[in-house]
């Protein structure tokens, strides 16, 4: 009898699981019917406001770290849903009619891009419904035999030498067992393909800089490796080395990627615990501003930054459902499972995630390790930061066409929506440049754009954006401030729009193009790219008029026009503001630099010590304010505790300014020795607690009024610096 | 005693030519009095303003009237401004100029007697039209101000002098009897004989027909059904009494005492049941559904008229059956076609026939204006010129929030028309479309659309209008002027429009639908049996009266109506009730706030938040609610009556129940009487309204839950009911969306577990 007991129990476990499956699809679909039932106007807007009432309540409850916060939150993002799939339907039901084809051609652009909206918007909240936050492991649990033997590449393409010896110099600091960590530099742009080329001053700064990257390896105790092709780039790079390693694990770090000491410390141990894991991932932190942050918002300490949402929320979200996947750098993979798929995949130019696709779809797991341990450089200039956005979205596109994670049936259903939320993202650009350009259809040509009464729109359009900007805000309000999503698209649309198309014409077509970092922003100048924006402005100014002459010339259809005139007016404004961006802005200081509180000595000699705290800190120097008035030689000792040493570090400073009224010190770090460099990459750039500490201290939710009104107040002004700057460089 | 013996032939000679005379009551003249008001649709005051105003009171007549003397009594006031010499109201009849009243400013307030000679009447439709010359000075603004007059059209009024004349009885004269016009008639006698059996076919079924048959006769005018049952043996005794006119007084109308000839009365049966009051001829004639109009003679006994002669209508035929198709045909049929004295009925085929649908127009069909019967539309000369259109649509005719009614005219303009030249479209009242008329060479349009939410059309009747403010140029000058008669705008009737498809809903219960289209009883696409059940055998005259009135809001016969003595367990799904509060029961008013029995329960006003929301003719948006309380009373219904609908509680499916109650069954039968009257039917609306007099209600309220009534998909029908119960609908999402929330939060923490498990290892 008691032999029997256990299967019995799985089976009644099963057949509960199953029944819970049935009746989870069950209310589902009793939802889907609700709602889509017709409802008159008057009902409808009861049943909105009613919807709208429970999802700001729940939602309140849930941001407010209710007890049942997590309840509440499923709860808000499942009747908020609700609403927006009964919006959808009513668009595909009710609102495509037309007799004129080129009102039906725009109606039916429009709902696609709504369509398209919807979809992302669904799949964002199933994707993000339960974040996995994972415990903190570390390998010190593991016996030495445990512990496995990890190769560390850091592939490396032109970037200088400066940036790379900043990486390896701190991945020589790992907190690893020295004999299981081996370092290697894969230099692409020392290859004999590069050394031998017919241009020989390219030819010479290659062998030049091959030599010097050889050089500095051998200093450092680090493996070159060069090639004689540059085929297949960073993928190709990365497997041709592979060839020459045996480590059981392998880490992948971008040049400008400086690791924390206890990467492999809290990364490798999920590793360990499960064979089957094949990737363990952790965020990307960039310790500069990318240039939006610079140039619109010079809000990057304070605002979180595109990345956090991506890696705080969406990848949390992921790793759930066991979709989090590589993302090219600041990852752990298995060898074993990288060769089972021919090493990094490179059919696509975004390498990474095609890598995870396959590797998923066999069945292996992947593991995402929410605490900074890495940190980058964003890219300076808006021509660079598009041309890194353009290769992400092309990559991804590549990967639908060519991989169809949708119809991959390695994936269960979950990942696979976990991969088609991350890939559909990268096609918002065509839904951007719709919404963009749909008012002007209506207001420029006349065009209908949606079959529906200005009442049906209040009753069902509003509440459906209401919704959503709720729901957003429960999802990634932390991470993302309000309008800031919308500016980052609008401002990327136009180009990664083109880009898209080259690969929906040709999958294959695409080639990896490294993303330009440490480019020299020392003045400031209005973006080349900014002309798309001028026509786009000018475009969105004359709907306005096109308003103006439809409110006078048909007055009847006032309250439609005015829909469409705010909806105008709105993108209008956002286009506006965003001509801040594409003025890029003079970086006066050579590294960005971040707040810092920590308590500081500074030593003049070893009998004149100051105490004092750090105000902010960067890799190159740091501000601190003193305890009390005195006057500092020229060069004096910064005196620290460095976490990621477990020690106190003494780093060689020049005093560069003292300002007595305020007691605040500038200082900048001297690094003359090895040691010195060391210590003040081990200080500045080697803790995790001190990105993990910045990252909180930017990510936190503020209201759509404040977004919006943040929006407004930058919008005129850099018009009229346009206009000057332009005036200026013709004179 | 000679000269007596001489002259006593003459003398009876005499006496019958005068009784003969007296006994021709169809040629005898009355007279009548008709205030211009009952004419005129607007107000009682018709003003005349402008330079040359003109306007027309239609005057219908009963094609069996011969007028022999008419005056019309005019009272008018006009301007003080007047120039008296060019000033002039000229009042025409069908075109001819039968006065000319100076408009004097010094008697502003005039009175006149006009004649209207009587070779000007025509049968049927006449036409009154005042036509005023406004002058203030040599020169004017032919819009000034001051250039006014209005006629009183409740004092003013029509004398006549009338003589029925019918030249030879047949059955195409019947819908003369009933014409709606001056000397129609408005109420008509049923009789059957020896019909004792309360709820038999002919009084379940044939009687109600021919009342709705007469009523829709009589178009919009009320029609007054009397109803009795005669003894047979009442003849008999007649006979006895005078066994040599036996025969003679059989086949007269001797079962009716009120000896005014005048009206027509129907005479209903089997064969043998009117054995006692039918002619051997006519008895022989009856071989099937039959239907007869014939003049009975007048009985005369020693110089004594006992019965009088009168018009009767027989409705008969072999069997119970074939005197409700007797009665049937006679609904459906044109009296135009029936030029005989009598008919049989051989057979009526009506293949999936719902009389509705032949009614009202189709949805999801499309009409041009000339088949719905708009012959031509051409506005001449200045001014606000207007056409409207009805559209009746289906009573339950419900169009989803995003269908519209396509309507693409063809229209043109002529030159010259100035600023302020307009053309607006209205549906009931509300402008859905506006056009400057401002080409100075006129235009043409050819499908022009508009597409119109089709929520602006209500179920019943609609109406579409037209409006063309048509200016003329304006010439700046001492006495120049331009009459603007050249101003032409042209509607083609062949400009359609189109309906979209719709389902068959309706927001119940509404006495508003009621009145205007008979719903529920007749529906588009459904003829269930309803009932009309009286709790008393003396109500029968007042549900035969409301059947008619029912048929006339329908269009049509309602073929499957039916009046019904006594209340059963279960009513039919729509129903109405005639009784008196004690013969209701409680069961009836179980859910409601309301109930009529010897104890009242009243939503008072104050109890009810919904009362005032009857005055909007639309009302799609009333809320689903109920009275907020009532208020339970012992008390009478003393002089007035009251209709109150509610959802059926006694009925297999969902349905309707209409209640009329009052203290008294006399009092019931005066109360519909005057409820059936055009001032207050239609008035009709909410679902609770009470009334002492014909002209207006008492009260109206709303005062039951709403809920939908029709046959329609699952689908439509559940998006009804969400519709009007959007909480509930609301609760209901909610508990799904909880439900589902617990299922996926248990899965999602079961995953968690999962995930929690594998790190464990």
């Amino acid at each position: 009898m008691v032999t029997n007991s256990p299967p019995l129990l799985t089976r009644r476990l099963t057949l509960r699981m199953s029944l819970l499956k049935i009746f989870t699809l069950l209310s589902l679909f009793f939802l889907i019917a609700l709602a889509s039932i017709p409802l008159q106007a008057a009902s409808q807007l009861a049943l909105s406001m009613g919807i709208i009432v429970f999802v700001y309540s729940a939602s309140s409850e849930a941001i407010q770290h209710s007890k049942k916060r997590e309840l509440f939150r499923l709860f808000a993002i499942i009747i908020g849903c609700f609403l927006s799939i009964r919006y959808l339907i009513w668009r595909g039901v009710n609102t495509l009619e037309s007799d004129d084809i080129f009102s039906f051609i725009a109606m039916i652009t429009l709902f696609i891009a709504e369509i398209y909206s919807g979809v992302i918007h669904l799949l964002g909240c199933f994707v993000n419904i339960f974040p996995l936050n994972r415990p903190r492991q570390s390998i010190k649990q593991f016996t030495d035999e445990k512990i496995p033997t990890v190769d560390l590449v850091v592939p490396s393409y032109n970037e200088s030498e400066t940036l790379l010896e900043v990486t390896l110099r701190a991945a020589k600091m790992l907190d690893y067992p020295a004999n299981k960590l081996n370092i290697h530099l894969l230099d692409d742009g020392g290859t004999d393909q590069k050394v031998f080329q017919e241009n020989v001053v390219a030819a010479q700064h290659a062998l030049t800089r091959r030599k010097k990257l050889q050089a500095l390896c051998q200093s450092l105790d680090v493996e070159y490796h060069t090639r004689a092709k540059n085929e297949h780039a960073k993928a190709g790079n990365i497997n041709t080395a592979l060839l020459n390693m045996d480590g059981e694990l392998v880490v992948i770090l971008d040049a400008d990627h400086v690791p924390t000491t206890d990467f492999l410390d809290r990364t490798v141990p999920w590793m360990i615990k499960d064979k089957d894991v094949f990737l363990v991932q952790s965020p990307h932190f960039m310790d500069n501003p990318d240039p939006i942050e610079r140039n619109y918002f010079s809000a990057f300490t304070r605002m979180p930054s595109e990345n956090d949402m991506f890696y705080n929320t969406i990848q949390k979200g992921l790793d759930f459902w066991s979709s989090s996947f590589f993302c090219g750098s600041a990852a752990v993979l298995r060898r074993r499972h990288l060769d089972m798929v021919g090493g990094i995949a490179g059919d696509s130019i975004t390498e990474d995630a095609e890598t995870a696709l396959a590797l998923h779809a066999l069945g292996y797991k992947s593991v995402y390790v929410d605490k900074p341990m890495i940190s980058g450089l964003a890219t300076e200039s808006f021509s660079s930061f598009i041309q890194q956005r353009e290769r992400w979205a092309q990559g991804m596109a590549q990967i639908l066409i060519l991989k169809k994670p949708f119809l991959n049936s390695g994936l269960h259903w979950y990942q696979k929506c976990g991969y088609m939320s991350s890939i559909l993202f990268w096609f918002f650009p065509f839904a951007r440049l719709v919404f963009l350009l749909s008012p002007l259809g209506y207001l420029l040509f006349g065009l209908e754009l949606i079959h529906a009464t200005f009442t049906e729109i209040l009753i069902y359009t509003v509440p459906h954006i209401i919704v959503s900007f709720r729901l957003s805000h429960v999802l990634f309000g932390k991470n993302r401030w309000p309008l800031v999503s919308e500016l980052y698209e609008i401002l990327q649309c136009t180009f990664l729009f083109r880009a898209l198309l080259t690969v929906i014409k040709s999958a294959n077509d695409p080639s990896f193009l490294v993303t330009p970092k440490g480019e020299d922003q020392s003045k400031n100048y209005i973006s080349s790219l900014a002309n798309s924006f001028y026509w786009l402005l000018v475009m969105l100014f004359i709907g306005n008029l096109g308003a103006l002459y439809h409110f006078y010339s048909t007055p009847e259809s006032w309250e439609l026009t005015f829909v469409v005139f705010a909806w105008n007016t709105f993108n209008f404004i956002l286009c506006v503001s965003l001509l801040d961006v594409l003025i890029e802005k003079k970086q006066v200081r050579k590294a960005s630099r971040l707040p810092a509180y920590d308590y500081v000595k500074i030593a003049a000699s070893e009998h004149q010590i100051w105490q004092g705290n750090l105000r902010n800190l960067s890799r190159t120097g740091a501000n601190l304010s003193l305890t009390f008035e005195h006057t500092l030689p020229k060069e004096v000792r910064l005196i620290a505790y460095a976490s990621a040493l477990n020690k106190h570090v003494e780093i060689a400073c020049q005093v560069m300014h003292q300002n007595s009224d305020t007691k605040e010190v500038r200082l900048q770090f001297l690094t003359r020795t090895d040691q010195e460099k060391n210590n003040v990459i081990a200080y500045t750039l080697c803790d995790s607690e001190r990105w993990d500490s910045f990252q909180k201290r930017r990510t936190r939710p503020i209201s759509y009024f404040y977004g919006l009104k943040h929006v407004v107040s930058v919008s005129m002004k850099p018009l009229f610096l346009h206009i000057y700057m332009k005036l200026k460089q013709r004179s | 005693m000679l000269p007596l013996k001489l002259i006593q032939p003459y003398v009876r000679l005499l006496t019958l030519l005068l009784i003969a005379f007296l006994s021709l009551p169809a040629q005898a003249k009355t007279s009548n009095e008709f205030r211009l008001s009952e004419f005129y649709g607007g107000n009682s005051l018709l003003r005349l303003n402008g330079e040359r105003p003109v306007q027309d009171l239609g005057i219908t007549l009963s094609p069996l009237l011969a007028v022999s003397s008419a005056t019309l009594h005019l009272k008018a006031t006009s301007s003080i401004t007047m120039l008296q010499e060019r000033s002039i109201l000229n009042v025409r009849f069908n075109n001819v100029t039968i006065g000319q009243i100076t408009l004097n400013p010094n008697k502003p307030n005039l009175q006149a007697d006009v004649r209207i000679p009587s070779e000007l009447w025509r049968p049927q439709y006449n036409t009154l039209t005042f036509a005023a010359s406004q002058y203030v000075d040599r020169c004017q603004d032919s819009n000034a101000p001051d250039l006014w007059s209005e006629i009183n059209l409740y004092n003013s009024y029509i004398a006549f002098e009338t003589t029925k004349v019918i030249n030879q009885l047949n059955l195409q004269k019947l819908s003369d009897f009933f014409n709606p016009g001056i000397g129609g008639q408005h109420q008509a006698q049923i009789f059957t004989l020896d019909n004792k059996q309360e709820n038999d076919i002919v009084n379940k079924y044939a009687i109600p027909a021919v009342a709705q048959a007469l009523a829709l006769r009589t178009q919009y005018q009320s029609l007054h059904i009397d109803y009795q049952n005669i003894e047979s043996k009442a003849a008999d005794t007649k006979s006895i009494v005078q066994p040599i006119s036996e025969s003679k007084y059989r086949q007269s109308s001797w079962y009716i005492t009120d000896k005014k000839a005048d009206d027509i009365h129907v005479l209903i049966g089997t064969k043998n049941s009117l054995q006692q009051a039918l002619s051997e001829k006519t008895l022989e004639e009856i071989n099937g559904p039959y239907l007869r109009i014939e003049k009975t003679p007048a009985v005369i006994i020693e110089g004594e008229e006992l019965v009088a002669s009168h018009i009767r209508l027989i409705v008969s035929g072999l069997s119970e059956q074939d005197v409700v198709r007797a009665a049937t045909t006679l609904a459906y049929m044109d009296d135009r076609l029936n030029p005989d004295q009598s008919i049989n009925v051989h057979s009526t085929v009506n293949n999936a026939f719902i009389p509705q649908q032949q009614v009202t127009l189709q949805p999801g069909k499309s009409y041009t204006l000339s088949e719905l019967g708009v012959t031509a539309i051409n506005f001449n000369g200045p001014g606000l010129l207007t056409k409207k259109i009805e559209i009746r649509l289906p009573a339950d005719f419900y169009a989803s929030e995003t269908d519209t009614v396509e309507l693409t005219l063809d229209f043109s303009y002529g030159a010259g028309y100035e600023d302020g030249s307009t053309f607006n479209i209205t549906v009931n009242g509300k402008v859905i479309h506006g056009l400057k008329l401002d080409k100075k060479d006129g235009d043409f349009y050819h499908n022009y659309t508009l597409s119109i939410p089709a929520r602006l059309f209500d179920g019943g009747k609609n109406e579409l209008a037209f409006h063309v403010n048509q200016n003329s140029i304006q010439l700046i000058g001492e006495c120049r002027s331009v009459n603007g008669d050249y101003l032409h705008f042209q509607l083609d009737t062949d400009s359609k429009i189109e309906l979209p498809t719709a389902a068959h809903l309706a927001r119940q219960p509404d006495l508003r639908l009621l009145g205007q289209t008979g719903y529920p009883f007749a529906q588009y696409q459904t003829q269930d049996d309803t009932g009309i059940y009286i709790t008393q055998a003396t109500m029968r005259s007042a549900a035969l009266t409301m059947a008619g009135k029912l048929a006339q809001s329908s269009g049509n016969l309602i073929p499957n109506l039916y009046v019904e003595m006594g209340i059963p367990t279960t009513l039919t799904d729509t129903a109405m009730v005639l009784a008196t509060p004690k013969d209701l029961s409680a069961e009836l008013y179980s859910d409601l706030s309301t109930a009529i029995t010897d104890s009242k329960r009243w939503p008072y006003r104050l109890q009810n938040k919904l009362y005032n929301r009857v005055t909007a003719n639309d009302n799609q948006n009333l809320q689903p609610n109920t009275a907020a309380g009532f208020t339970t009373q012992q008390s009478t219904l003393g002089d007035f009556s009251l209709v109150l609908a509610t959802k059926n509680p006694v009925a297999d499916k969902t349905g309707t129940l209409f209640i009329i109650a009052a203290e008294t069954t006399e009092r019931l039968t005066e109360r519909i009487s005057e409820l059936v009257q055009g001032p207050l039917w239609s008035q009709l609306a909410g679902d609770f309204f009470a009334w002492d007099n014909a002209k207006s209600p008492l009260i109206v309220m709303q005062v039951s839950s709403a809920y939908m009534l029709g046959a329609t998909d699952s689908w439509t029908a559940l998006g009804a009911w969400g519709t009007n119960h959007p909480w509930y609908l609301l609760l209901i999402i909610v508990a799904i969306v909880f439900m589902f929330m617990v299922f996926t939060w248990l899965l999602l923490k079961r995953r968690h577990q999962k995930i929690k498990e594998d790190w464990k290892e």
